[in-house]
């Protein structure tokens, strides 16, 4: 997943795109580390140090990760896409905001 | 401790322990003990499997926890996870001798909940609609078929939910109904997307029967007959506990029905505010004007 999201970050960077995580581990110290091996750059919400924490328990979210695609009017427009489908929902939704 | 107490205490302990070896090969040794020649009871023998498998766990947790390599958790899973069919073993001729008995009732139920029945799980389903449809008990073995779409699953939780007698029975089933549609419909939209190749797969999964049933699903109906087991599951059996985290209904099924009422696509997304890693807060409505790529993550 993360050479993906790299990827996707660095190919968006001057296009009005935003990669947002809500992060639920508990060990901060060792998330720091791992973000730092990982080139992990983008922002998180801390979902309280837990898999049942208050952001994942309002968004309902059962499995991890778990992926919404918000559009730039803030409309949810695609929830679990992956891998292709990802790219092509992402980069539609791009040109759509673009196009404004 | 001057060795002269110390000793007499090792060699009773070294009888101890001989006479502890050789007790299961040489029943005579025993016999002069009158507990020892009562048979346990169905319960204790129910009792007694629950507890070692109880203990076998915390065993294998605590092992896992401890090993420090990959190779070390692996041979802890290997050598320390108890299974629970093997278990089970002792438990099935407790359901056979008397499948109405409360010895029978949680047994079954532990059989079930730890998914150990295999190709009895049918059997044991139809022995609590049989005898047990009373017991409030009924209620923690529904939410085992929370996510699975066969008929059985829809057959066992429409009974518990109708002619169940406890609150503690009728809640869960009712959730966990909603969640067997759920699955239904999942499976259904799978159905539909999916090509040649992947619905054999399909249909080797899951039968072909059992598909051909998702496949000519009204799928709006089910939706609403889903929304509907939700709603009555939040309102009506609200404070019942469900499932292995114990949460109340009310709690499990208004997530479900918020998903529902607000995190379809089409939907405004609701707001997300809080602190970030550094403890700076910021808010989800901070990107308007940006596509934002939500990832519900962690580093495991």
């Amino acid at each position: 997943m993360y050479p993906h999201e790299r990827s996707l970050v660095e190919k968006m960077k001057d296009r009005p795109f935003a990669l947002l995580g809500v992060n639920s581990d508990e060990d901060l110290e060792k998330l720091r580390q791992r973000m730092e091996e990982e080139e992990i750059t983008w922002r998180s919400w801390r979902n309280g140090g837990s898999t049942s924490g208050p952001i994942s328990t309002r968004w309902n979210v059962r499995g991890w990760p778990t992926i919404y695609v918000i559009d730039h009017r803030g409309v949810i427009r695609f929830k679990n896409v992956r891998g292709d489908a990802l790219d092509r929902a992402i980069e539609e939704l791009v040109a759509e905001a673009e196009a404004e | 401790m001057t060795p002269g107490t110390a000793l007499p205490m090792m060699i009773l302990t070294n009888v101890f322990l001989l006479t502890a070896l050789l007790a299961p090969l040489v029943p005579p040794l025993i016999a002069d003990s009158p507990s020892a020649q009562q048979e346990a009871t169905p319960a204790e023998i129910v009792e007694d499997v629950i507890d070692e498998y109880d203990d076998a766990m915390a065993e294998f947790q605590k092992r896992y926890e401890e090993a420090e390599t990959d190779e070390a958790r692996d041979e802890a899973f290997k050598e320390h996870y108890p299974r629970a069919d093997e278990y089970a073993v002792r438990l099935w001729p407790v359901i056979d001798a008397a499948p109405a008995s409360e010895a029978a009732l949680a047994a079954i139920v532990w059989v079930m909940k730890n998914r150990a029945a295999g190709d009895r799980q049918e059997e044991c389903s139809a022995l609590l609609l049989e005898h047990h449809l009373a017991s409030p008990k009924i209620g923690e073995v529904c939410s085992v078929y929370s996510y699975d779409s066969s008929a059985e699953a829809e057959h066992f939780l429409r009974t518990v939910r109708e002619k169940g007698a406890a609150d503690s029975a009728r809640g869960p089933a009712t959730y966990a109904l909603a969640g067997v549609l759920g699955s239904r419909l999942d499976l259904h939209r799978s159905i539909d997307e999916a090509d040649e190749e992947m619905r054999e797969q399909m249909a080797q999964w899951y039968g072909e029967e059992a598909l051909a049933l998702v496949a000519e699903i009204d799928a709006e109906a089910v939706k609403a007959e889903r929304r509907k087991l939700l709603l009555e599951a939040r309102d009506r059996y609200g404070d019942v506990l469900y499932g292995r985290s114990q949460q109340p209904l009310k709690l499990v099924a208004g997530a479900e029905i918020f998903e529902l009422e607000h995190l379809q696509a089409g939907m405004v997304a609701p707001e997300i505010e809080g602190p970030d890693l550094d403890g700076v807060d910021f808010k989800l409505s901070d990107y308007r004007g940006k596509v934002v790529f939500l990832d519900f993550w962690g580093d495991w």
